[in-house]
């Protein structure tokens, strides 16, 4: 198996998570989320801060037993080779798909709002080669680039989120509790696979250093997600109008266009848009670093490098199964409805199994 | 040896570069279209653009003296909006660009055929931005393009500053896009109402200018703003004039420099009103709900009949009644058409009573309900400022 080398810091792994969380928010998951909850969207939101913090305190709590191993590894630990090795590779899978439709849904974003004139096979190919660079280098410099990287991204965000909220009629959030039920559920599920963003914890807890501090930044990874998405929640439905709201394909990028200084800053969406998909880029190189990472050691190769290409080929042909706009969206939102149950469930199966088999990690090493 | 980081930087920056070169536009490629007039046309639609021309020799608008104007304005007719801005390029022999458009005019005629089309396209278009402003005009909206400011070198500026001063002062309504489309979402609690306008008749001593000929009719050089343009659901009903118009704005929170004028025997008192606010709130009324609204506005005083009377508080107070009341005629006379002429809702009154009643709202159907709902309005006028003199 290959032996571990990279190792980053508790706070690169809360930029990595946050980063995640922010990368695909201006695609379609604040439509998405909107589209359930109508204007108590921004309630889903903070019910899904909730559901991911769970998920949080369970992927370190199982970290915690493992410390040096990767969810692979102990996942054949804990339930023998063959069963362990079909619950790492269905990781595997989850982070392929979720890559996937990320670079599908940043594909038609791009030909739809900023490149029309660009097929949309360049854009995905283009991101996917760089995906691979990122890839290819490893979790640590992915997670020290973003370190550098994402205080300029997050301020964007804050600029756009506060330009937005700054013309809210509030009314239009009226009246407080409208909202069915079960809608409410769902877009609280939604939010919540946005905000616990690919089990980024779970994923890489044993290359974080300082591992007690793990569960503070990850809770403030989510706690600081819940807030921008929630944000971006109202100032999308009170600036909009719930009605007029869900019906933007991108809300965010509308607020972004509609954000100016007086009337002689204007049109400055250029400069969030390169920030926002530079983190898009993160968020996917990460899921990528982490399937191929996790095929390797399924598989006992002596390098994740080798799956990174067929990964990608693998990523570049599902990417192009959706025939249009309309197809991948409902795709993406499938798959964003249900992506949740995956997360809580695989940690959860897990954890249980840990717990009733005793197992652990110093006692693996045994 | 680039260190990974760096070369991670590297990649994020072809990430968000190196595909734009694909959709790259040069400029000297690019028609910046500064407004748009739409009108019917025997073959479907007719869309008047106001191009903006480049300056010769690298100066600005209206070099060599004046005499060449920034813009030439051009229509094409098309079955479709969509078909019409498409055959645009075919006019030009470049594409154009709708970034930088500042106004869309529609003609009182195609208004009133629905503007949903156009603003489905407007809505579609990724470039075009939330601020633009639109109108209706009396009679065609090519003649509205057609106009040659002598105030602004760049006619669509004008007529977007002109649009942006109307609403502060009321006589015509905000019609930015966003607000159009929030409207046109919300129907019918919430109706588009758009500023209507029309060419100003020339200048007089433009007949007498000798180098035009006799033949041949001045441009006009300014824009009058003739008031409100009232929708239901996405056609042209009517149009309510200034003194209507400023009542939907009392009761819209429009009002940042409205001049209300208060005629009495001794002459016009006359209020600059800077401030203005509106509390809705619902009260049953026999198993229903009437709205009740507060409306509050405060100003200076600008012009006083009573030049040897000393202006005190308590004077102020007593001539408060009269503004009010002023205030409240225009806010009824609005009403009135609204309700009873054109059942259209353009003041949101259905979407402030889902806000207070949402239940209640549920059950009615607001088309039918609208002309007969109980609207009390209760206005408190307020002097601050009397000015540099007290008398």
């Amino acid at each position: 198996m290959p032996k571990q080398k990279d190792s980053i810091t508790a706070r690169q792994l809360m930029l990595l998570k946050l980063s995640g969380i922010t990368g695909t928010v201006f695609l379609g998951a604040v439509n998405l989320i909107t589209s359930l909850a109508g204007a108590q969207g921004y309630m889903a939101v903070l019910g899904g801060g909730l559901l991911s913090a769970l998920v949080v305190y369970l992927a370190t709590t199982l970290g915690r037993r493992f410390p040096r191993l990767t969810p692979f590894e102990y996942a054949r630990s804990i339930f023998g080779k063959w069963l362990g090795s079909l619950l790492g590779l269905s990781l595997v899978a989850f982070n392929i798909i979720s890559s996937t439709l990320v670079l599908r849904s940043l594909g038609d974003f791009l030909i739809t709002a900023i490149l029309p004139d660009t097929p949309i096979s360049v854009t995905i190919t283009t991101m996917l080669i760089l995906v691979c660079g990122g890839a290819w280098l490893g979790i640590q410099a992915l997670a020290r680039f973003n370190e550098g990287l994402y205080p300029l991204g997050f301020l964007a965000w804050i600029v756009v989120a506060g330009a937005g909220l700054w013309r809210i009629d509030p009314g239009w959030l009226l009246p407080l509790f409208d909202a069915e039920p079960f809608a409410l559920a769902r877009a609280s599920v939604v939010s919540g696979s946005l905000l616990v963003n690919g089990l980024v914890v779970l994923m890489f807890f044993n290359f974080v250093e300082e591992q007690s501090a793990v569960l503070k930044y990850s809770v403030w990874a989510v706690f600081a997600g819940t807030l921008l998405i929630g944000a971006l929640q109202v100032a999308v439905v009170a600036g909009y109008s719930p009605a007029l709201a869900e019906t933007l394909k991108y809300p965010v990028l509308e607020l972004a266009r509609n954000v100016s200084f007086g009337l002689f800053l204007e049109r400055i969406e250029a400069l969030y848009l390169g920030v926002w998909i530079i983190g898009t880029f993160v968020k996917v190189s990460i899921l990528f670093y982490a399937a191929a990472l996790g095929l390797s050691l399924v598989t006992g190769a002596r390098s994740y490098h080798w799956f990174i290409p067929p990964l990608a080929a693998a990523s570049f042909y599902l990417s192009f199964q959706a025939d249009s706009v309309p197809q991948s969206y409902l795709w993406e939102s499938m798959f964003n409805e249900h992506a949740y149950f995956y997360q809580i469930g695989i940690v959860g199966v897990l954890l249980a199994g840990a717990l009733l088999r005793g197992k652990s990690g110093a006692k693996s090493h045994e | 040896m680039l260190k990974a980081p760096a070369l991670i930087i590297l990649f994020a920056c072809i990430a968000v570069f190196l595909t734009g070169c694909w959709s790259a536009r040069e400029i000297e490629d690019l028609a910046f279209v500064m407004a748009m007039g739409v009108d019917t046309d025997p073959e479907g639609v007719r869309i008047t653009y106001q191009l903006a021309l480049p300056a010769p020799g690298g100066e600005g608008p209206g070099a060599q003296g004046g005499a060449q104007s920034p813009v030439w304005v051009t229509s094409v007719a098309a079955p479709s909006i969509a078909e019409a801005m498409l055959r645009l390029p075919a006019v030009l022999g470049k594409v154009p660009f709708t970034g930088h458009t500042l106004a869309v005019v529609i003609g009182e005629e195609y208004a009133r055929h629905g503007i949903g089309e156009l603003l489905d396209y407007l809505a579609r278009d990724r470039e075009l931005r939330d601020r633009v402003r639109l109108a209706v005009s009396f009679g065609e909206a090519k003649e509205v393009l057609e106009v040659e400011p002598r105030i602004e070198a760049m006619p669509a500026e004008y007529l977007f500053n002109l649009l942006r001063q109307g609403e502060a002062t009321g006589i015509v309504p905000p019609a930015d896009f966003l607000s159009v489309r929030i409207a046109y979402a919300n129907r019918p609690r919430l109706q588009i109402k758009l500023p209507a306008l029309q060419p100003a008749p020339p200048p007089a001593d433009a007949e007498a200018d000798p180098a035009a000929k006799a033949e041949e009719k001045p441009p006009a050089t300014a824009i009058e703003l003739k008031g409100t343009a009232v929708f239901r659901d996405d056609k042209l009903v009517g149009f309510l004039d200034e003194r209507e118009s400023r009542g939907v704005a009392w009761l819209a929170e429009n009002l940042r420099m409205a001049v209300v004028t208060v005629l009495r025997e001794e002459g016009p008192l006359v209020q600059l009103a800077n401030y203005s606010s509106v509390r809705f709130s619902a009260r049953k009324d026999n198993g229903g709900y009437r709205l009740h609204a507060r409306v509050s506005q405060d100003g200076n005083l600008t012009a006083w009949p009573h030049p040897e009377q000393t202006i005190t508080h308590a004077l102020l107070k007593q001539i408060e009644a009269d503004l009010a009341e002023v205030v409240a005629d225009e806010i009824h006379s609005a009403l009135e058409r609204l309700q009873q002429e054109f059942n259209a809702d353009i003041l949101g009154l259905g979407e402030q009573m889902r806000r207070l009643q949402p239940d209640y709202m549920a059950t009615l159907d607001w088309n039918a309900a609208f002309p007969a709902l109980i609207v009390e309005v209760e206005v408190r006028a307020a002097f601050r400022r009397v000015g540099l003199t007290i008398r």
